[in-house]
């Protein structure tokens, strides 16, 4: 029987960790974003506009996630 | 012992979300933007018999159409990047990634498991249906079906690989049995346990349906090109013969 014992070298491990928190961010503004994300540049406004809901708005729909 | 590199197993999923992502973008933009743009006429019609519309839009139509493309391509890279990610991470450990096929049929279920499966208890719906009030209740709903669809999903494996270790006598159709239909009980508990999406619909049934279908053949159509393509390029990559447990 083979234990599989993986270590990923150090290196490998901080590209894995940094693609896949990069990744939640995007997953975050294409599927989940309110106003929230843009709110810490434009203030207040930013919820009203709902810029990255508005641009990413038909994948969202096509791609079943949460809208309006 | 098979070994893929980091870079091959990324590039893979790269170019198959990339790819994946603008043929289904070119579709929905074909078929589905009629259907959303009908949404939309519908939504204001109601909006402007309810409450006196002031609102000027800062992105235009044509602009969403073009995010249409936008959105899909970060959906292409994205699952692309967690699939890469995970399947480095485990494919050591996944008999399966050494069959034919079965580096297919990993991606397929993946897909199955974020976005078919919660799609069917938490489907899609045109622009004008949801409540700006229940949308938080709502993300929160849809991300936990799929934090508990990974989880059932990571648990079939789990129990497949206990039951090879621990009954070696059971035969490997009957372990498949066993593993499915835990499976799909788990999936069925998972799709009657969580509360329902709590708005009303008050569009036209044909439309909101219409809609629908074609958001989840889309989703179904990613996922499958995805994962064939995926697969394909990896197949190439292969660098030693499948080993056998």
């Amino acid at each position: 029987m083979i234990t599989h014992v993986f270590n990923p070298s150090v290196a490998e491990k901080r590209t894995l960790l940094g693609a896949a928190l990069l990744a939640f961010l995007a997953f975050y503004v294409l599927a989940f974003d309110q106003g929230l994300l843009l709110s810490l540049v434009q203030g207040n406004v930013a919820f009203d506009q709902n810029l990255l809901h508005e641009i990413t708005h038909d994948a969202r729909h096509a791609a079943g996630f949460p809208c309006h | 012992m098979e070994m893929k590199s980091l870079g091959s197993v990324v590039k893979a999923a790269i170019i198959a979300g990339v790819v994946a992502a603008l043929l289904v973008a070119i579709f929905h933009f074909i078929v589905t933007e009629p259907v959303i743009d009908r949404a939309i006429e519908i939504e204001e019609q109601l909006t402007q018999s309810g409450e006196s519309g002031s609102y000027t839009p800062v992105v235009t139509r044509d602009m969403q159409r073009a995010g249409l493309f936008l959105g899909f391509l970060m959906y292409g890279l994205i699952w692309a990047v967690l699939f890469s990610v995970i399947y480095y991470l485990v494919h050591r450990g996944l008999p399966i990634t050494a069959t034919p096929g079965g580096d297919f049929w990993l991606a397929l279920l993946a897909g199955w498991s974020v976005a078919l499966l919660p799609f069917l208890k938490y489907p899609a719906n045109p622009p004008g249906v949801g409540d700006p009030g229940t949308i938080e209740y709502r993300q929160v709903l849809y991300l936990s079906f799929i934090a508990l669809s990974v989880a059932a999903t990571v648990l079939a494996f789990v129990l497949h690989r206990h039951l090879g270790r621990t009954r070696s006598s059971i035969s490997t159709p009957i372990k498949w049995i066993a593993v499915s239909a835990a499976y799909f009980a788990a999936a069925t508990l998972l799709y009657f346990a969580l509360p329902p999406n709590p708005d009303p619909i008050n569009m036209p049934g044909d439309l909101v349906w219409t809609f629908r279908v074609l958001s989840w053949a889309g989703l179904a159509f990613f996922w499958a090109a995805f994962a064939a393509i995926f697969a394909r390029l990896l197949k190439s990559h292969r660098t030693s013969p499948a080993y056998f447990r």
